[in-house]
């Protein structure tokens, strides 16, 4: 009778303890697997650590930008000389814009347009942190709600596409890389060829090669190697225009039905320091 | 002391990572390094531990990965793994290195594992001995460094800790 008793006490132990573990999985794996927005109490710690961080770090920042500036005097003169060249063909550029831009509004009124999907506002921000998970591909910046980001915001590094905005707190924000291997909106993509554009789905990332993978081209279309890839603007989220990078290899999916492109961006996402936010218009 | 290492070492987590690019082999762990060294100052008050631990990994999954709860059981498992090598080894310096070397081994695994198994992710197996090898170096060197430090502290002000 004791030894019986023992063994159903024994057997409660273990389910008590198999249900436990599936419970504590399944909740994880819910957290882990949904756009979850953070919580006033989390947004307040989150902002707490990080201002904290940034007052300890204040005076390494201050000694590495002296550093860098000492640095770059020698270089300073060469550079000088360039921007000057190039100052006089920004003239040029800056009629020639200011004339386009006379166009497009006069066109606009003429159609009854207000916004194109190409419109959006800049915002600048450094970066405060990296991803320290290793596997999360996401880094903080120093702008949050009180400065107007907001949730899914495009962020760009010299016009060209490295993630969005996925969490915010009232001073930073977290911003996930499009290297990240899951990208869950799939981003809608045009590669120009000779005249026209060709659209496509920008899938994943393939962290082998540091290329993004496109989908869904036509078997029939030609696409050379060199060809700039932008956001076409549809969706919600990225606005059209956005470089992402430029075609490197053409091949077929596995049923031949349609060409995979293999595009690289120049961009060092081992090396972000400073990145720029975008507010679409419309 | 407890509160001393662990928070120098979750703050230094975050500072770092702006300075270290993420492709090198100094990657920081120091939040895991720190439940290693703290270990001791418990007095063998395993429960104690694991709450300690808990509160870490809320805090470490609030402020640097935007999770919530996961890195909280990551962390109790780690300290289990930390009370039942300390259990089995004594004490000291080497025996701290290994401990810490086996705790980022369990911490970046557990992590993989959820990635690649519920998040569907396309990780191969290299990349989890790359994450693995590259937070070693830096870890280690911090371990040994504030461990010799704590150390010397303690046996001044006359600590106690277990052995």
């Amino acid at each position: 009778m004791y030894r019986k008793k023992q063994k159903i006490k024994k057997n409660k132990i273990i389910f008590t303890c198999v249900l436990l573990f599936c419970l504590i999985i399944g909740f994880v794996v819910n957290v882990l697997t949904t756009n979850r927005q953070l919580t006033i109490f989390e947004k307040a710690i989150k902002d707490a650590v990080l201002t904290v961080q940034k007052v300890i770090s204040y005076p390494i920042d201050f000694i590495a930008n002296k550093i860098d500036e000492n640095s770059e005097k020698d270089k300073m003169y060469d550079e000088y000389n360039r921007l000057k060249e190039q100052l006089a063909q920004n003239e040029i550029y800056k009629i020639e814009n200011e004339e386009l831009k006379k166009q497009l509004s006069e066109m606009k009124k003429l159609l009854s347009i207000n916004d194109t999907l190409a419109e959006y506002t800049y915002m600048n921000a450094t970066v405060i942190g990296r991803d320290l998970g290793y596997f999360y591909d996401t880094i903080t910046i120093n702008k949050g709600e009180h400065d107007g980001v907001t949730l899914d915001m495009p962020v760009v590094i010299g016009g060209k596409l490295i993630g969005k905005v996925i969490s915010t707190t009232t001073f930073n924000s977290t911003v996930r890389l499009i290297t990240a291997t899951d990208v869950v909106d799939k981003i809608s993509v045009k590669i120009k060829t000779q005249d026209t554009y060709v659209y496509g789905i920008l899938s994943r990332y393939d962290a082998t090669n540091n290329t993004y993978i496109i989908e869904g081209i036509s078997h029939a279309t030609k696409i050379e190697n060199g060809s700039i890839v932008t956001t076409t603007g549809m969706g919600d989220i990225f606005p059209a225009g956005i470089v992402i990078g430029k075609v490197t290899g053409v091949t077929t999916d596995s049923f031949d039905l349609s060409n995979v492109l293999e595009v690289k961006s120049d961009v060092n996402f081992d090396s972000i320091d400073f990145v720029t936010i975008l507010k679409r218009n419309i | 002391m407890i509160i001393f290492i662990s928070v120098l070492s979750f703050l230094l987590d975050g500072i770092l990572s702006r300075y270290i690019l993420p492709n090198s082999i100094f990657l920081p762990l120091f939040t895991i390094v720190s439940l290693v060294l703290i270990y001791p100052y418990f007095n063998n008050n395993n429960a104690r531990y694991f709450k300690y631990s808990a509160i870490l990994g809320l805090l470490y999954d609030i402020t640097y990965t935007n999770t919530i709860f996961f890195n909280f059981f990551v962390f109790i498992i780690v300290a289990f793994v930390v009370g039942i090598l300390n259990y089995l080894l004594s004490n000291n310096w080497y025996v701290n290195i290994f401990i810490t070397v086996i705790s980022i081994c369990v911490y970046r695994m557990i992590n993989y594992l959820f990635f690649v198994f519920f998040k569907n992710q396309q990780f191969s197996f290299s990349v989890l001995c790359k994450s693995i090898y590259s937070s070693l170096l830096l870890n280690i060197i911090y371990c040994v460094i504030l461990y010799l430090l704590t150390e010397l502290y303690s046996n001044k002000k006359k600590i106690l800790r277990s052995k």
